[in-house]
């Protein structure tokens, strides 16, 4: 019985010794955690408006300054948790908005880049997702996103989609976009979170009132 | 494999070479597969096994004779789960590209058998700085395995080495070396060839 005890006092008093180095040393560095995703965060928004490129880029120490100083954020009456930033200077109607939604494992989310002014696709990234790697996971990738960029958002297709995802290889009409091969989950649910992004800023934008 | 009287630098010494823990005891090979695509994440594991290694072989060394015998599997987990996680979030202030790179695998140092293997195999019946030694040298002899595997698929998967360009640009990439299955394959021939020369060496 007295060696009974003896052990769950010894594992008790084992797992509080870690479970307290284990949160000082978080609670010691969890600021600069915090930090860091902060700035990544404002690192692809800063890519979108093409500040940050691959072949010009900024020290991370500068960048929650060129941050502040290069886009505003703006804030929609009707969705005032949304996202969303323009240029600081000049009225151009060129938004980054976030977005977020169900991919086929877990939720995708990332950055969008419209230009009302043109009626297109800035620019796509991805900042979390879960897809397969090598299949779903190729939605991070350069080359993928780079299929979005400069794709009408205007128009309406007549199955009500704004832009539609077909089978890799097989888009020929500017409101197509190729999807990825073997990761048709992933594809339309990339389809269906990008659409519903692009009509709801525009509904929640209507007439250019920003 | 029995721990024996192996004590001080000989401890460290044989798990470089003749009880290397991944060519004589195929321990660590899902990590191994993983990350040895790029040298900088490759770097970081290794830094990291060997950092949980030394302090979990150490921690648990000290209460060899305190644990009780029921639960000291537990506690080793436990031990080795705090040093990992304490790694984790060290990268993530520090580090937080790679940290990001090497997602989950950070996180699974934790299931690492070389670890526990070290901790139950060895630590648990030897001092503490026997058990220092005994860490840091399975933690050397994993990085002298992953390495080289990693410096040789790097190069011919992507054409770069620790991210600098190394082959012309021209290169045409080997897609296969950057994805899992071609860390097999390195692996065996790796532990193929490592074989054969200790084969030699015994007939010596």
């Amino acid at each position: 019985m007295n060696e009974k005890i003896r052990t769950v006092i010894f594992t008790v008093v084992v797992t509080a010794v870690f479970v307290f180095m284990v949160s000082g040393v978080n609670a010691l560095l969890n600021d600069k955690i915090v930090a860091n995703r902060t700035i990544a965060r404002q690192k692809v928004i800063l890519k979108l408006f093409g500040f940050y490129q691959s072949d010009n880029k900024w020290p991370d120490a500068l960048i929650p300054q060129l941050f502040a100083s290069a886009t505003a954020k703006v804030s929609l009456p009707e969705a005032p948790a949304l996202e969303c930033y323009r240029h600081s200077v000049g009225a151009d109607k060129f938004f980054v908005i976030a977005f977020s939604g169900q991919g086929f494992w877990d939720n995708i989310s990332g950055f969008i880049a419209l230009d009302l002014d043109q009626g297109k696709i800035g620019g796509l990234e991805f900042t979390q997702h879960g897809e397969t790697p090598g299949l779903g996971g190729r939605i991070s990738e350069p080359e993928f996103r780079a299929r979005f960029k400069d794709k009408p958002i205007n128009s309406i297709r007549s199955d009500g989609l704004r832009l539609k995802i077909v089978a890799e290889g097989s888009a020929t009409k500017p409101d197509e976009v190729d999807g990825i091969t073997g990761a048709t989950g992933t594809s339309n649910a990339v389809e269906k979170i990008i659409n519903n992004t692009i009509t709801s800023f525009i509904r929640l934008n209507e007439g250019g009132k920003q | 494999m029995s721990a024996g009287p192996v004590k001080g630098v000989a401890a460290l010494k044989r798990m470089l070479w003749e009880e290397n823990p991944v060519i004589g005891q195929i321990l660590g090979i899902c990590s191994a597969l993983a990350v040895t695509n790029l040298v900088k994440n490759t770097l970081v594991m290794c830094l990291g096994l060997i950092f949980t290694l030394m302090m979990s072989c150490f921690t648990v060394s000290l209460l060899r004779n305190v644990i009780p015998r029921q639960v000291r599997m537990i506690i080793q987990v436990l031990v080795i789960a705090a040093y990992v996680i304490v790694i984790k979030i060290i990268l993530d202030a520090y580090l937080p590209e790679i940290s990001n790179e090497l997602g989950p695998y950070v996180g699974l140092i934790i299931t690492n058998c070389i670890v526990m293997g070290r901790t139950e195999g060895y630590a648990m019946n030897n001092k503490p700085g026997d058990a220092i030694l005994d860490g840091i040298g399975a933690g050397i002899g994993y990085s002298l395995v992953l390495l080289p595997i990693a410096m040789i698929r790097e190069p011919l998967g992507l054409g770069t080495f620790f991210g600098m360009q190394l082959l012309p640009p021209d290169w045409t990439k080997w897609n296969m070396m950057v994805i899992a299955p071609s860390g097999f394959f390195a692996l065996a021939t790796y532990i193929w060839i490592v074989r054969a020369f200790k084969a030699g060496e015994g007939k010596r």
